[in-house]
């Protein structure tokens, strides 16, 4: 297939539009993120806050019914799905597919302003099991930020699409890993985490001049300071892991940024209850399955929290939600921990509350809500786990977001009912890349005892976790969630449905199919007046690979390397 | 008899013309740097580097008289997809009794699938592979 580099024959419907609107329209920066303007979605998380919300009501409860699709693009070479969460500005959306594909359409219309395909290294993407999804661009300077598999952050110009620079901050070729995640922009710097959870290496997050390209800083998640690098016994900081591989947020009073890091390798220990001293990697590992603080103009760390010490479970922090809420004149974030967890914390990251979206979980007895402390882990030693663990590697939440409505005061957000039967492996340290992974057990999935694989979208408090309404789905939606000032939830689910719930109640009041499923984002923004609706669709990856053997139905012939972005609004 | 050549090889690329807009980027970026050069050596760079070329890099170490144990290989890579150490289907398919020819697994373990599973012929000799082989021609349910 040959490829369109770039085409930028800006449409005339466009230019005039951008015309109109420019004497309101003012150059993406960090003070319009943070504000979250009305009719754009200028970062991963929405805005700053991570409410996934749009403030928009011209779609609201009582016309919902009338929501049509306006337009189709079709990003080609979809291998694994669409993940990614699009963005809109001044009525331009812009989204990533699969090899980092990046597009600019006119949000009304759909025409295409300009693309981008980088020229990745396909052999080396061919090696690698995370791989080729790309979750997401950053907006802002007047540049669209992507990363690449191959290790690279590119600054495009976000009128024409020209690479302004080309940054390689890894080396994938040693590491086998690269960049899947949206970066982050804040603030003059671009921040972006690489993959690390399965690979030896050691996890950075990287602070990027949004100028130049330069590279400001570079924060290691595994063994980063001399405290951390005590909490890897035996050096078994040279196994590694880690990484931040989804965009966290900024948090403008304490100039940081807040990011979720992933799981030491081995995914699973056969220490037993000795980890601290025993086992593949003794002691807590610090910053994995952490959250971590970071100055963002210097990279250093400011605070932490690691939600799961030693975790032998493969339940990371590298969910990129940090709710930003203000309630009695406290301030907090919520952060959903993957094992279905939910943390809140202060500004801080000092643990406030911790309370838990899923039904079925074991792998803790419980997490003190006061301190944040592990209560009656299990930690297997090599052999055979009798009991099934709960909740399944795939997670009690996915990496896909929530939603917080400041109207409902609910926190809307989807828990994984599932299980696995698991027999945990004695293996030699793994320290170089060779075979891509670091397991560390032979695993299948399960139904939770005495019942069925499912998911359920939740409103709930997000502080307190106090549960208003519950839908349940035959399998777990693994999309992301929108909420709306028109009194609305969208949830995208796996079979290829989206579904709209009224925010108050969950009564469904509208669905409509995409013919395949869903695993990425959804936003809402407006062009002339007009809202529209958008949702990545296209399934395949670590999670939705296990559909089609677990659950058959729809899933059996549902392609892994298709998909397209669908826009809605209303007839 | 093969059907299928053993692994891919540069030959079986399809030609690419000499286009900055192909070339891209990783072009771009060289071009830089090369300005000096005559237009046939040029060209001739331009081309390699538009090439997925294995040979470019070598392989990640893998030292080739090291035997493999292969149990272990499944419990830190292979297993995420072909689940209970290769006896039961997941992600990927189930391995145990595979009706497949010894042929066709190699060739799949060298080259891949794209979107489904990794390219392990950078990874892995031939008599290594032959061990994963053996590996999958003795699995029997596990105990218990």
């Amino acid at each position: 297939m040959r490829k369109q580099w770039l085409y930028s024959g800006l449409p005339v419907l466009v230019a005039a539009t951008l015309a109109a609107s420019a004497a309101w329209a003012q150059a993406v920066d960090t003070a319009r993120i943070e504000a979250g303007g009305q009719n754009d979605w200028l970062t991963y998380h929405g805005s700053y806050k991570s409410y996934h919300y749009s403030p928009l009501s011209q779609i609201n409860t009582g016309n919902v019914s009338n929501l049509g699709v306006a337009w189709i693009h079709i990003p080609g070479r979809s291998t694994r799905g669409l993940q990614s969460m699009p963005l809109a500005a001044d009525g331009v959306l812009y989204y990533t597919g699969s090899y980092s594909r990046t597009f600019a359409l006119n949000g009304a219309t759909g025409e295409v302003i300009w693309s981008y395909f980088p020229e990745l290294d396909e052999a080396l993407v061919a090696r690698q099991t995370h791989s080729p999804y790309n979750r997401g661009a950053a907006l802002g300077e007047g540049k669209v930020y992507v990363g690449t598999m191959d290790g690279h952050l590119i600054g495009l110009d976000m009128k024409t699409g020209k690479v302004m620079w080309d940054t390689k901050l890894i080396d994938s070729q040693k590491l086998t890993v690269g960049f899947t995640g949206a970066p982050l922009y804040a603030k003059g710097t671009v921040v972006i985490g690489a993959q690390g959870g399965e690979w030896p290496g050691r996890g950075p997050i990287f602070g990027v001049d949004a100028t130049t390209g330069k590279k400001k800083w570079e924060f290691l998640t595994v063994a980063g300071t001399d405290e951390a690098m005590k909490t890897w016994g035996n050096d078994s900081w040279r196994t590694g892991g880690g990484g931040g591989w989804m965009p966290g947020t900024y948090d403008a009073e304490n100039n940081t940024i807040l990011w979720g890091t992933a799981n030491p390798a081995p995914l699973y220990d056969w220490s037993g209850a000795d980890y601290k001293t025993q086992g593949a990697r003794p002691g807590d590992n610090l910053y994995t399955t952490s959250v971590i603080a970071l100055d963002i103009d210097t990279g250093k760390l400011k605070s932490y929290h690691q939600e799961l010490p030693h975790d032998a479970w493969d339940f990371d922090s590298a969910v990129g939600e940090f709710v930003m809420l203000e309630r009695d004149g406290q301030k907090y974030v919520v952060h959903p921990n993957k094992s279905g967890y939910i943390f809140v914390y202060d500004r801080n990251l000092g643990v406030k509350n911790v309370w838990r979206i899923t039904q079925n979980s074991n792998f803790v007895k419980d997490i003190d809500p006061k301190t944040g402390e592990l209560i009656g882990r299990r930690d297997f030693p090599a052999g055979k786990v009798s009991e099934p663990l709960c909740p399944h590697i795939s997670g009690g939440v996915s990496w896909n977001a929530g939603s917080y409505n400041p109207k409902t005061g609910l926190y809307y957000k989807l828990g994984q009912e599932w299980c696995m039967t698991l027999e945990v492996q004695k293996t030699t340290p793994i320290v170089a890349p060779q075979a891509q992974l670091n397991i560390g057990a032979d695993f299948k999935i399960a139904p939770p005892p005495g019942g069925e694989i499912y998911g359920h979208l939740d409103a709930r408090d997000p502080i307190t976790g106090a549960k208003k309404w519950e839908v349940r789905f035959p399998e777990p939606p693994l999309g992301s969630v929108m909420s709306t000032g028109g009194n609305l939830v969208f949830v995208p689910d796996s079979r290829g449905t989206v579904h709209a719930y009224d925010a108050d109640s969950g009564a469904e009041l509208w669905s409509h199919g995409d013919g395949t499923g869903h695993q990425g984002g959804i936003i809402s923004y407006a062009v002339n007046g007009k809202q529209y609706i958008a949702v990545v669709a296209g399934f395949g990856g670590m999670a939705s690979d296990d559909y089609a053997p677990t659950f058959g139905g729809v899933y059996k012939s549902m392609p892994r390397d298709d998909g397209a972005l669908v826009v809605y609004s209303l007839k | 008899m093969t059907l299928l050549p053993p692994c891919r090889s540069e030959a079986d690329e399809p030609r690419r013309e000499l286009d900055f807009r192909q070339v891209g980027l990783a072009g771009m970026r060289l071009a830089r740097t090369i300005t000096t050069l005559s237009t046939p050596t040029l060209a001739v760079l331009l081309t390699i580097s538009a090439l997925p070329s294995r040979a470019q890099q070598p392989p990640p170490s893998a030292p080739d008289s090291e035997q493999l144990d292969v149990g272990q290989l499944f419990a830190t890579t292979c297993g995420w997809c072909h689940s209970a150490g290769g006896r039961a289907a997941g992600k990927g398919p189930q391995l145990m009794d595979t009706k497949r020819d010894d042929d066709f697994l190699r060739i799949r373990i060298k080259n891949g699938k794209e979107g489904a599973m990794p390219a392990f012929g950078a990874v892995f000799n031939d008599a290594q592979i032959d061990e994963i082989i053996k590996y999958i021609r003795a699995l029997k349910p596990s105990e218990g």
